[in-house]
């Protein structure tokens, strides 16, 4: 019998040693409001609030960022944003690159927690494969924020640009410009990437925003987009099938560099065809200047975003009042708005 | 020691091609009966035929003074006599035990029981020698070796008088070969008779007491093996003179060209120095790890030397095969299949693979018509029988492959080669024609080492003679002293007289 | 008396039966492509047009090119997962030597061509003298390459005008027959050439049938296996230098994409992945089949996920056939 008391003393030692890091002072809660979307505004922590943030990290705690990943401009723009003014105000952070696999965000998040963090804002890239992982992760009283998304932020703030208000954004341009000049008339290839299911929501904004500016549009298909050559090799099939498309929609900038590829070889006249995408990319902002194909994009204003979720962080750590859900604000990007 | 077995005069055609004709032939009780003869000569129709797979067309069997007709297997298996399949016919998921008592389970009502099957499996495993092998293990986690025990414990176990081998040791190295042939001692003392087909000559001297020889479905003599010789037989088994079987030596040899010091390599052999003239035949053996193939490997730069050093044609420096190819040396290794072909490849493309940089145009273009020119050379030389030499050269038979092997190097012009077990597996009729090659190209001044565990053909063509023994070179014999015995003893261990 | 079939008859009828079925897995996909093409132009009239055909080819182009330098690979035994990888790091170099360097155009298409087959070299030697397994070597060096690009160019891409300058390698050409076209008919003829003309394509059949024979007959087997993957590192160099001029911009991802397309054109196109076997022919008609399954997507309009359905169908049976020939043996 003598190995169960060297069991029971290990537990018991094991127990005591998790225990005691926990203990670093009764945490403050903090008070969400969900009776309204918030505004960035809202988010802005004063100095008291940064520096209660601070206490409640403690020697070992630590803010941790999920980036979904860190290779497209927007996604790794966000986690860069926040890192700047967590080292500005003293705060530690961990930055995690998920490789956009949703698989690899519960063993980040599980890591996370065992690490010390106090506070995680996540990208989501599949709600569904991560729900349990957040659940748990905030079970045990770390808060979980969400950025471009707002679902999975349990007991934290969402800070969401939403995908339907770039897809939106995108389709108003698109319609608009095809309202004022082509009378409203016009033949729409739609670049998608349906594996993600937040892109999803954003292509179908896209069709549904064009239209209401511009009823007339017919839409020759959804393709596949996503990347350059995705754009480039689907434009090339579908002018083979639809010659007579002349505007293009993207869920992303990317894409819609290979659109524009094929509409050249084409030989479509940049002047009349109109290309328009999401992320406000440098090249796309170039693009947009020159005034070929490329007529607008969108701005989901990474850096705004990333400095929000720091904000949010510090109002959670330090137990103030705020809203459950922020709005990160969209601009839509044209040649007038770059002059 | 009266006859068990006894056929008179058996025959048996297929569609009209004679299989069998009059072979007339006794078996004695209690001894180890070697059954020898070239492929096609009948003995699997005539053991086909003793353990009741097949009807001889005329002709009579006695058993113990019986007639003796099986119309089945079963029937013979009833009369006492038991084959050891190549397939083994055991059951892989199944324990040993389960498998010895597999048909005759000793049963109380219905009931198995459990202790008495398992002390008749230990019984008859004790008095094979073999009480080693785990009862309740599953047949599928044994070697091939301990299968073969199981197999032939379970025919002891049904009373079995007579035991057929067909090629048991082909797949077996040469401490499981060692093992079988206790077992077979102990069958033998059990008073069971084993009847033994084989193509291999060195082991039939080592364990069996008489031997028939079959050729073109004629009985052409039963001998006991003291009182008759490897290349008697292969006489016999070919229809030719005894001393055609192995081709006169020749005397004269010509410079040093391969010059060995101190070669050691860890695990394998140690301090061995030898000296090889181009015309001479040199032989290497030994038993089994006695490190004759890792010092013939080492010869061609197959294996690595830890000390001492390898010359060829005095070149200094590490041999790789690459090297020694360009050199003009040739190697021949012990498994065709996997290291001496490309399977999948032609016939045509296996002959020229190491002489194709000498085939080559400008540009690196293969000169396709001088390939087939230097195959078909080859081919014609060494009578390599193959549909076409397109063909892919794993549909050949096993002895036109080695051909195909040989053949390689002779479109090289080697000056040098180095053959591991040539003949192993190979019909005996081609393997006295790669007895006269080797006798011929060293005729012609090449240099040839063979590395062979067959006594017999060791004996009958080296000029000398190098034994191993765990490594070590025990004994160099020449002349007159190159003969079965000394080499025998020399090998084991044992003085000579 | 039962007449049974005579040994020799019963070895000829399993010999025929078993080249046919040899003959149906090597070749059968391609029945099934040209079944599909007839199939495309019946439904949607626009498959067989001039215009059609030549981008379904210049979408081919590249992929199909850098599938001759898989296809070398798998026949000598090994894989290489870094091709893709390559490609990407290529395209980066030529972009950035061109943008930010701006060397002119030549001099920076051989230096990133020169790059791969350096990357190659390098993948090469670790897996015959260090010993390597080559996928577990390839995938470690996918995964510095793409590390390596993704912090030089900070997640960014790499554009500009002076990439227009290379432009002429996609839009170039004769008439209708553009530049990439031309150059991977070009590149198949000459790989085809060697493999079944010369004392190099003969070796590397014999390293991949058997490799321990073949040194065992003097072939110098490493220097062999690393100048294939040279071979595959060079032809994945300018794979990233023609898609480069393709899409006017390099991405440090644009690699990714290909990995899977590539190791499908060979597989499809009945390269053994165990070394030996294999036609070059085949894998040009699989790297052009695999692009009428998108393209004839397209055409037929059916949605994105549609079409991921019926391009695991058509390969499921592709690879069956396949199957076929491995059965009897």
């Amino acid at each position: 019998m003598n190995r169960w008391w060297i069991v029971a003393i290990g537990v018991l030692m094991f127990a005591a040693c998790n225990g005691g890091t926990s203990n670093v002072g009764p945490q403050p809660q903090p008070t969400l409001l969900t009776d309204r979307l918030g505004q960035p505004q809202d988010l802005v922590p004063t100095s008291a609030e940064i520096a209660a943030a601070k206490t409640a990290l403690g020697e070992k705690g630590f803010i941790g960022i999920v980036a979904c990943n860190l290779s497209s401009e927007y996604h790794a723009a966000v986690p860069r944003a926040a890192e700047a003014l967590a080292k500005q105000w003293g705060l530690p952070i961990q930055v995690f690159d998920s490789e956009t696999k949703a698989d690899r965000q519960n063993a980040a998040i599980e890591t996370f927690v065992a690490q010390g963090a106090k506070a995680i804002a996540l990208c989501v890239v599949d709600p569904k494969v991560v729900g349990n992982a957040v659940k748990e992760a905030a079970g045990k009283g770390v808060f979980m924020l969400q950025y471009a998304g707002r679902d999975l932020a349990v007991n934290g703030i969402g800070i969401s640009v939403e995908d339907a208000d770039l897809g939106c954004a995108a389709g108003e341009i698109a319609g608009d410009l095809i309202a004022r000049e082509k009378g409203g008339q016009a033949n729409v290839a739609i670049l998608d990437y349906p594996d993600l299911p937040n892109v999803v929501v954003r292509a179908n904004k896209i069709e549904e925003c064009l239209k209401q500016k511009a009823p007339g549009a017919k839409i020759t298909g959804h393709y596949l987009g996503g990347t350059a050559e995705n754009g480039l090799k689907s434009l090339e099939n579908a002018l083979q099938a639809h010659p007579e498309i002349d505007v293009v929609a993207s869920i992303n900038d990317a894409g819609a560099y290979g659109a524009i590829k094929a509409l050249e070889a084409a030989g479509k006249d940049p002047r009349q065809t109109i290309v328009v995408g999401i992320d406000a990319e440098a090249q796309a902002k170039d693009l947009i200047k020159q005034g070929k194909f490329f007529r607008g994009t969108v701005d989901t204003s990474p850096t705004q975003t990333g400095e929000m979720v720091m904000q949010a962080a510090v109002k959670l750590l330090a137990g103030s009042t705020a809203p459950k859900n922020v709005r990160v604000p969209v601009t839509k990007i044209t040649e007038d708005s770059l002059k | 020691m009266a006859a068990l077995l006894q056929l008179d005069r058996i025959c048996r055609a297929f569609s009209g091609v004679t299989a069998l004709h009059d072979v007339s032939c006794s078996i004695a009780a209690g001894t180890i009966h070697a059954l020898i003869g070239e492929n096609g000569a009948g003995k699997s129709t005539l053991i086909k035929i003793i353990a009741g797979a097949l009807e001889p067309d005329s002709g009579t069997l006695t058993l113990a003074g019986q007639p003796y007709h099986p119309h089945t297997p079963h029937q013979a298996i009833e009369a006492g006599i038991g084959t050891l399949h190549q397939e083994l016919n055991l059951l892989p998921s199944r324990s040993v035990v389960a498998n010895l008592t597999l048909g005759q389970e000793p049963a109380r009502y219905g009931v198995i029981d459990r202790d008495q099957a398992r002390a008749a499996a230990r019984r008859v495993l004790e008095q094979l020698g073999t009480a080693y092998l785990p009862l309740d293990a599953p047949i599928e986690q044994l070697s091939l070796s301990e299968k073969q025990m199981v197999a032939i414990a379970k025919t002891l176990l049904g009373e079995c008088r007579i035991l057929i081998m067909d090629e048991p040791t082909a797949a077996l190295n040469s401490a499981e070969v060692e093992a079988l042939f206790k077992v077979m001692q102990a069958l033998k003392a059990r008073g069971v008779t084993v009847i033994y087909v084989s193509h291999r000559l060195a082991e039939i001297f080592q364990v069996a007491d008489v031997v028939t020889v079959l050729r073109d479905g004629q009985h052409i003599r039963t001998t006991p093996l003291d009182q008759t010789t490897p290349a008697e037989l292969i006489a016999a088994m070919l229809g030719r003179s005894v001393q055609s079987v192995f081709p006169p030596r020749r005397t004269q040899l010509g410079d040093v060209v391969l010059s060995v010091e101190h070669a050691s390599a860890a695990q394998a052999f140690d301090d061995v120095s030898f000296q090889l003239r181009s015309g001479e035949v040199l032989a290497i053996t030994g038993l089994a790890g006695s490190g004759k193939t890792e010092l013939g490997q080492a010869l061609f730069g197959a294996w690595p030397i830890d000390r001492g050093r390898i010359r060829w044609f005095d070149a200094a420096g590490r041999i790789t095969p690459a090297h020694a190819v360009a050199a003009g040396i040739g190697f021949v290794p012990e498994d065709r299949k996997a290291e001496g072909l490309l399977f999948d490849e032609s016939v045509r493309r296996n002959v020229t693979l190491a002489a194709l940089t000498r085939l080559v145009k400008r540009w690196g273009v293969i000169d396709r018509s001088g390939e087939q020119q230097a195959a078909q050379r080859q081919a014609e030389a060494l009578h390599i029988r193959a549909p076409s030499l397109s063909a892919p050269v794993r549909i050949l038979s096993g002895g036109n492959q080695q051909k195909t092997v040989l053949a390689k190097w002779l479109a090289i012009g080697a000056r040098a080669l180095i053959l591991l077990e040539p003949t192993q597996g190979i019909d005996v009729g081609v393997k006295v024609e790669i007895y006269e090659l080797i006798a011929q190209l060293a005729q012609a001044g090449t240099a040839i080492v063979l590395v062979s565990a067959e006594w017999s053909e060791v004996a009958g063509l080296a000029q000398r003679v190098l034994v191993l023994r765990s490594g070590r070179l025990v004994a160099e014999l020449s002349d007159a002293k190159v003969e079965a015995t000394s080499i025998l003893r020399a090998a084991a261990g044992v003085a000579s007289e | 008396m039962t007449t049974t079939s005579t040994p020799e008859a019963s070895t000829r009828s399993r010999w025929t039966r078993q080249r046919v079925l040899d003959f149906l897995g090597e070749n059968g996909f391609i029945v099934i492509f040209v079944l599909w093409c007839l199939f495309l132009e019946l439904a949607t009239q626009r498959f067989a047009t001039e215009g059609n055909i030549f981008t379904v080819l210049r979408q081919a182009a590249i992929v199909s090119i850098v599938a001759i330098g898989e296809t070398l690979v798998l026949l000598t035994g090994a894989m290489d997962v870094s091709l893709a990888a390559i490609l990407g790091f290529s395209g980066i170099v030529t972009a950035s030597l061109m943008t930010t360097a701006n060397l002119p155009p030549w001099l920076a298409c051989f230096g990133s061509i020169g790059a791969g087959g350096a990357i190659g070299l390098i993948n090469g030697l670790v897996i015959t003298k260090i010993k390597i397994n080559p996928i577990i070597a390839t995938l470690g060096m996918m995964s510095i390459l793409t590390g390596l690009a993704l912090m030089y160019t900070g997640g960014q891409s790499v554009y500009g005008p002076a990439l227009d300058r290379i432009a002429f390698l996609s839009s170039g050409g004769i008439g209708p027959v553009k530049m990439p076209v031309l150059v991977m008919f070009a590149l198949y003829a000459l790989f085809y050439w060697v493999l079944s003309r010369t004392l190099f394509g003969a070796h590397l059949y014999a390293v991949g049938s058997n490799n321990k024979a073949a040194w065992l007959s003097g072939l110098r087997v490493e220097r062999i296996r690393i100048v294939t993957f040279m071979l595959a590192g060079l032809l994945a160099g300018l794979g990233g230098v023609m898609q480069v001029a393709r899409l006017g911009a390099a991405s440090p991802t644009m690699g990714d994409e290909f990995l899977f397309p590539i190791l499908t054109a060979v597989i499809l196109g009945g390269v053994s992945l165990s070394g030996g076997k294999g036609r070059l022919f085949n894998v040009l008609i699989a790297s052009i089949f695999l692009v009428t399954i998108t393209n004839g997507m397209v055409l037929l309009d059916t949605s994105v996920n549609a079409q991921r359905v019926v391009s695991g169908v058509i390969l499921i049976v592709a690879l069956s056939l396949d199957r076929l020939r491995q059965r009897e043996r």
